[in-house]
């Protein structure tokens, strides 16, 4: 098993506030790999300076082994990073095979050309068809995505995020606000495109149960600070996290 | 320098800058409240000025006309934001834009019917007439009266949002909207409340500026974009932002004439862009504009008709058969006219490129537009008479110019992409009023030979049918490549971006190279339309690059359909046209345009395009044709969001 | 009045018209630089000539037998005041020629298009009176801008063109075979008030000016006007303000800080007005004396009221002229609108009857026709005798220079005249005209 990604004396500071700090978070390859802690833990301030929406204050992130700090989005997507949001991010005016196919473009060479249709990059747009088909969307294909109910959404982004290819796929509470039920469909189609796919997820996840039931690690924050780390069963029994985080009670 | 100058050009600056910050704090209130650009400000500040003229002429006094006209102003406001913006706060900032333009050519016309065209005295007070030493020297103790009548009111105002529970409210409501309807606030009211108030504001900027400025129908086109400048500088929603700003750029105003004449023209601008470069959120910016309050979205995506739909083919043929009828039918004029109409609707489609598909708010399009038709005109002039030669030279530089703008002021969005370009414009109208021997000035580029398409006497264009053959060539060929071009890879890219420019770049796509190159192109759309518009005139004028222009295409894109390419040209088109003919019949045109515009955006805001898909289908439901109304390229409706 | 069919030269008329006739050709020997072979087209009206013209006056306006002008004025943006003098006065001009029988029998019929004061709209507004109502001449703007594209449009289309510009390149520099223009020029006002003010009020002179072409203009002609003049003459200091521009509180505190004697504004409209009443309120009236070139205007005097008071300004035209063309004109003009005429009024009614002048003496409305001529005719006007030159198209008349002084016959201010120079005097020697016609 190899390290994926790495985190050392992560630090982010907003004015006198510090919403991460000296964070140092190892993810292995091929694992499913959870964050929680309460909110304003820095949950999403640490995937942020991780795929360089934020610029860190110091420390340094390595992705496969290659220093990445201070790089932009585009560039760690790049590198085979691919993250969803906390509030759904698709392209609601284009339709659900629209949206995946200009992720999928990206691996083309002719992903920028001008002169050609791009119904002509038949890889990207039989790719796209794949991948709708894999999250349960390929009947609604022609429509716009504006138009799909909230967990249709959240599996659309999640299709645009695996076209990228990615190496590592990074959701933002991926299941918030959803029902039990699309919750667990969601989960379980994650965690399927993982295996077969082979790619390492990163979480974050408010659901304490599923995050239980599903992770091979758990990342504990608290105040922007790592408080623990390890298994789901570590992470259950350490007393740290059951006194600042679950308030005492039994997981 | 002299001191006493000195001391007389911070007074000048100050009391200008007072009043700017009259009308800037109300703008920059309005837009941190609702996230509205409240184009017709300027026109209620007018207003205010007439209305308190007609209370003097009344009853002889001037504090009367200081009470009631901003009263009566407000009532106004309050009334107009009833009847229109209330109804369509849901929608896209463009919309706001364009309906309160709207609002503004009604306003300014219907002054013109009451009050005449003439400017108009507005007596001061006889207490404070004349002058009044200061030492060595002498200063109008009006001016003085102004500069503390303005800070008094100012401060008032302060003290209304900072101690007051509406103020805390309103604050609330710039920061979080959400926050202020959870306390159970009905925010609306407060909408209109806040509209009403920053037309008193308007209204009082209006009076106290009557006697000392000319009370005339176009006072408020003049300052409007003054104090939009000072909102951006200072910060939008912000208030202590626009008051520094305001006193700010007075100042800079009154000592630029004096240290730097020749840069006076130029000087708000750079300021502007300087701001908006370094610190985009203004000076006193305190929070970032809301993201979504300068998207644009649709409700419906129409697909830009295919050249072989059949309906597209009539159209082009019957275009096809115009020429033929001139001299019988109708005169050449009309065939010119049609031809301007392709012009524009060149210049919209450049514009829809960026702004229906990126997503980019361009307000500065008139640069391409006049950059093209300058360069046409010199090149023609003076190295070669070749349409051919000197449009690939008008699109290469206007390219390279939009290139350039567009890498500066890549980072910015929305609103404040809107106000840089805005800005870059009006600098390129400054130089060509000021650089007198390459564009004769405000005199324009006069001289300019009748071209020749191909140059040495081949296929001259001075000819009205010649011209439009080409002209309608042109207008296709650029449309056919445009919409091929939003089809292909790049093109599917940049509608995402306009989509969603964060989801894109965490794509791994850098879409500042995409947005950079896709204004470039539209530069160079925008560069053949100027070089059309030239080869046409024989003649270019600096007002080909002022900001109405590219205000103009805005209006023009919305009026047809944003985001649809062919929307913008037939709006385009017809606004050109409309404007033509009638301002042949009325002298109220402007009244008839505005209202024409307000009640677009009002009832049909996907554009003129799908009114006519909705009366298709109407008739389509009542003749029983049924299977009910057919859902092809432009029929989408135009249901609001 | 019944026969007359203007009150300007209604006395010597026909002996006027006889007597042109016979040295028509003659006149017309001054044009022969012109390329002839362009004049040569068939087209005449042969409705009528020159000598039967008094019989009109009963003639119903069948299509075919009237001619069309085209007016452009700035009615709406920065100038819509002065348009509405400007169309008032060509209005009037049309209804009354008409109603005397026309010219020659033949109706005029007006239409009138409005420019914007926008050059581009100006063009396209113009191609429209050409090309859809198919006028015979073109007449007006105000703007130099407007003006001058105008000019060089109705060059290429061969049509008469009548502006009413003051900038001096017009008929300066860029002087069309088809642009005749009666307005002053600014270089005609210059040589009428410069010199007497370096006389009365020194030799220290301070120049703003809109940067415009006419206020560009403006700054030219009087500075060299006046250094001309007298050899002292110092230009203390020189500014200039947008078009356009409100507040001129920085040039009037400029002004007052330096020790200019007096000080000559390049500015028009709404900017003079706002001049006048800022300098007011700064009291620079009792510090340095305020010259204008078109301060006299009746639009400025009743915008800028007491503020106008106690300045000098050239006079091109002002309702208080004694002359006899001119109070026919002003009681014609009150009797129709209820208010007094302005220069814009005047001008526009001057250009109607020397076109009718031209047209009667060419006995035909074919542009080569009225361009040969319209040099060879005069009018008694009411500022005086007027007549175009033919190497620049350039009229002239007596210029006068005035003080503005309290109200008289009007509410307001009134205009004494100082000092009047011939025509003469007034513009410059063809031969210093850089272009020739």
């Amino acid at each position: 098993m190899s390290t994926i990604l790495e985190t050392e004396n992560l630090t982010k500071r907003f004015g006198s506030l510090t919403a991460n700090g000296d964070v140092n978070l190892t993810v292995e390859s091929g694992t499913t790999h959870s964050v929680i802690g309460p909110n304003g833990a820095g949950k999403s301030t640490l995937f942020n300076l991780i795929t360089g929406l934020l610029e860190p204050t110091s420390g340094s992130i390595r992705f496969n082994g290659e220093d990445i700090t201070g790089e932009s989005p585009h560039e760690v997507a790049r590198r085979g990073l691919a993250r969803s949001f906390q509030i759904t991010d698709v392209f609601d005016g284009l339709t659900a095979f629209e949206n995946v196919r200009v992720a999928a473009q990206f691996a083309d060479d002719r992903r920028s050309s001008m002169w050609r249709s791009a119904d002509s990059l038949t890889d990207a747009g039989g790719r796209a068809t794949e991948i709708l088909e894999d999250v349960g969307l390929a009947d609604r294909s022609h429509q716009r995505a504006a138009e799909f109910a909230y967990g249709d959404r959240r599996k659309l982004e999640i299709g645009i995020t695996m076209a990228t290819e990615p190496d590592l796929l990074m959701l933002d509470e991926p299941t918030a606000g959803m029902g039990r039920e699309d919750t667990i469909s969601t989960v379980q189609l994650v965690q399927r495109l993982a295996d077969e796919r082979g790619f390492t997820l990163m979480l974050i996840e408010h659901d304490i149960e599923i995050v239980m039931s599903i992770s091979d690690t758990i990342t504990v924050l608290q105040r922007g600070e790592v408080i623990a780390e390890g298994t789901p069963d570590e992470v259950r029994a350490d007393e740290e996290v059951q006194r600042a985080y679950l308030g005492g009670a039994q997981l | 320098m002299d001191v006493n100058l000195l001391v007389l050009q911070l007074l000048n600056g100050l009391a200008l800058g007072v009043l700017y910050l009259l009308i800037a704090s109300g703008l920059s209130v309005i837009f941190g409240m609702t996230d509205i650009i409240n184009f017709a400000h300027g026109a209620l500040y007018m207003l205010g000025a007439y209305v308190g003229l007609s209370v003097i002429d009344a009853t002889g006094s001037f504090w009367l006309a200081l009470l009631l006209a901003p009263l009566s102003i407000g009532v106004v406001g309050v009334f107009l934001e009833r009847t229109t913006l209330h109804r369509i706060y849901d929608r896209d900032p463009l919309y706001h834009i364009i309906l309160t333009f709207g609002l503004t050519l009604m306003l300014s016309d219907a002054v013109e019917f009451i009050w005449g065209k003439s400017p108009q005295q507005f007596p001061g007070p006889d207490a404070i007439t004349g002058a009044v030493a200061l030492g060595p020297i002498f200063y109008p103790k009006y001016k003085l009266f102004l500069i503390v009548a303005g800070i008094a009111v100012a401060g008032g105002v302060w003290l209304l949002f900072e101690k007051t529970n509406f103020g805390l409210i309103v604050r609330g409501g710039a920061q979080s909207r959400q926050t202020v309807r959870i306390m159970g606030i009905n925010i609306s009211n407060y909408f209109t409340l806040v509209f009403g108030l920053a037309a008193v504001l308007a209204g009082v900027a209006g009076v106290l500026a009557g006697p000392f400025l000319n009370v005339t129908p176009t006072m408020g086109d003049q300052i409007i974009i003054t104090a939009f400048i000072v909102v951006v500088v200072g910060g939008l929603g912000s208030f202590r932002g626009s008051v520094v700003a305001a006193l700010l750029i007075g100042l800079v105003q009154s000592l630029g004439t004096v240290f730097v004449p020749q840069l006076t023209g130029f000087l708000v601008y750079l300021l502007m862009i300087l701001v908006l470069l370094v610190r985009p959120q203004g000076l006193l910016g305190e929070y970032e504009v809301r993201s979504d309050s300068t998207k644009v979205t649709f409700s419906e995506i129409i697909e830009p008709v295919s050249i072989t739909d059949k309906r597209a083919l009539g159209l082009l043929g019957v275009l096809a058969l115009v020429p033929l009828g001139m001299g019988s039918l109708y005169s050449p004029y009309f065939v010119g006219l049609l031809s301007l109409m392709f012009i524009w609707a060149l210049l919209a489609l450049s514009l829809d490129m960026v702004m229906g598909y990126m997503g980019l708010l361009s307000f500065g399009h008139a640069a391409f537009f006049g950059i093209g038709a300058y360069a046409t005109g010199l090149f023609t002039m003076h190295v070669f008479n070749s349409f051919v030669a000197a449009a690939a030279v008008a699109i290469v530089v206007a390219a390279g110019v939009a290139w350039i703008i567009g890498a500066l002021s890549i980072r910015l969005t929305g609103v404040y992409f809107a106000m840089i370009t805005l800005a870059f414009a009006q600098m390129f109208h400054q130089l060509a009023l000021t650089w007198n021997d390459v564009t004769g000035g405000s005199d324009g580029l006069t001289g300019m030979p009748t071209v020749d398409l191909f140059g040495a006497g081949l296929v001259s264009l001075g000819d009205t049918a010649t011209f439009y053959y080409f002209a309608l060539f042109v207008t296709v060929a650029a449309y056919v490549v445009t919409v091929k071009l939003l089809d292909s890879p790049f093109g599917r890219v940049v509608t995402a971006i306009r989509e969603s420019e964060r989801r894109v770049s965490f794509l791994g796509y850098d879409t500042n190279v995409y947005k950079r190159r896709a204004f470039a192109l539209s530069g160079a759309i925008g560069g053949l339309a100027g070089a059309l518009l030239a080869t046409y005139q024989t003649f270019v004028s600096a007002g080909t690059l002022h900001w109405v222009v590219s205000g103009d295409v805005v209006i023009a894109m919305m009026f047809g359909g944003i985001g649809t390419l062919f929307g913008p040209m037939f709006g385009a088109g017809l606004f050109i046209g409309l404007q033509e003919i009638l301002s042949s019949y009325t002298d109220q045109w402007r009244f008839v345009l505005g209202l024409l515009l307000v009640l677009t955006v009002m009832v049909a805001p996907r554009g003129l395009i799908t009114v006519y898909s909705s009366v298709r289908d109407a008739v389509r439901l009542r003749m029983g044709s049924g299977g009910g109304p057919q859902r092809d390229a432009a029929t989408d409706g135009g249901e609001n969001r | 009045m019944a026969d007359n069919d203007s009150p300007a030269y209604a006395s010597d008329r026909r002996t006027l018209l006889r007597t042109i006739g016979a040295a028509g050709a003659v006149g017309l020997a001054g044009c022969a630089g012109d390329d002839a072979s362009s004049g040569g087209t068939t087209e005449t009206s042969g409705e009528s000539s020159g000598e039967t013209s008094t019989s009109g006056g009963t003639t119903g306006s069948s299509s075919s037998e009237t001619v069309k002008v085209g007016w452009l004025y700035p009615s709406t943006g920065p100038y819509g005041g002065l348009a509405t003098y400007q169309e008032q006065g060509a209005k009037l001009a049309i209804k009354r020629i008409n109603e005397n029988g026309g010219i020659d029998g033949t109706q005029i019929e007006g239409f009138h298009e409005d420019t914007q004061a926008d050059p581009q709209t100006g063009t396209q507004k113009a191609r429209k009176l050409v090309q859809q109502d198919g006028v015979d001449a073109l007449f007006g703007c105000i703007s130099s801008s407007v003006g001058s594209a105008v000019a060089g449009y109705a060059a290429e289309e061969n049509v008469p063109f009548y502006p009413d510009v003051a900038a001096d390149g017009l008929t300066m520099e860029n002087c069309q075979r088809t642009t005749f223009r009666y307005e002053t020029r600014a270089s005609q006002t210059a040589a009428a008030g410069a010199p007497w003010a370096v006389d009365n009020f020194g030799t220290k002179v301070w120049i703003h000016n809109a940067d415009y072409l006419w206020g560009n203009s403006v700054a030219s002609a009087w500075e060299k006007t006046a250094k001309d003049h007298n050899s002292s003459v110092e230009v203390v200091g020189s500014t200039t303000s947008e078009l356009g521009a409100t507040d001129f509180s920085s040039y009037i505190s400029q002004i007052m800080s330096s020790d200019a004697e007096w000080v000559v504004t390049g500015l028009n409209g709404g900017d003079a007005v706002n001049f006048l009443k800022q300098s007011n309120s700064y009291g620079l009236k009792s510090e340095k004396t305020l010259v204008s070139p078109v301060n006299s205007f009746q639009f400025i005097r009743k915008a800028a009221g007491e503020a106008a008071q106690n300045t000098y300004s050239a006079i091109r035209y002002y309702e208080g002229f004694e002359s006899d063309a001119n109070s026919e004109f002003v009681q014609a003009f009150t009797d129709e609108y209820a208010s007094a005429p302005d220069n814009f009024s005047h001008v526009s009614w001057v250009y109607m009857y020397l076109y009718k002048r031209a047209a009667e003496k060419a006995g035909s409305f074919a542009t080569d026709d009225i361009v040969e001529a319209q040099t060879a005719v005069s009018l008694d006007g009411p500022m005086g005798t007027t007549s175009y030159r033919e190497c620049d198209h350039q009229a002239a008349r007596p210029y006068s220079m005035g003080e503005i002084v309290a109200p008289g016959d009007y509410d307001w201010p009134d205009i004494e005249v100082m000092t009047t120079i011939e025509a003469d005097e007034a513009t410059v020697p063809c031969s210093s005209v850089s272009c020739q016609l």
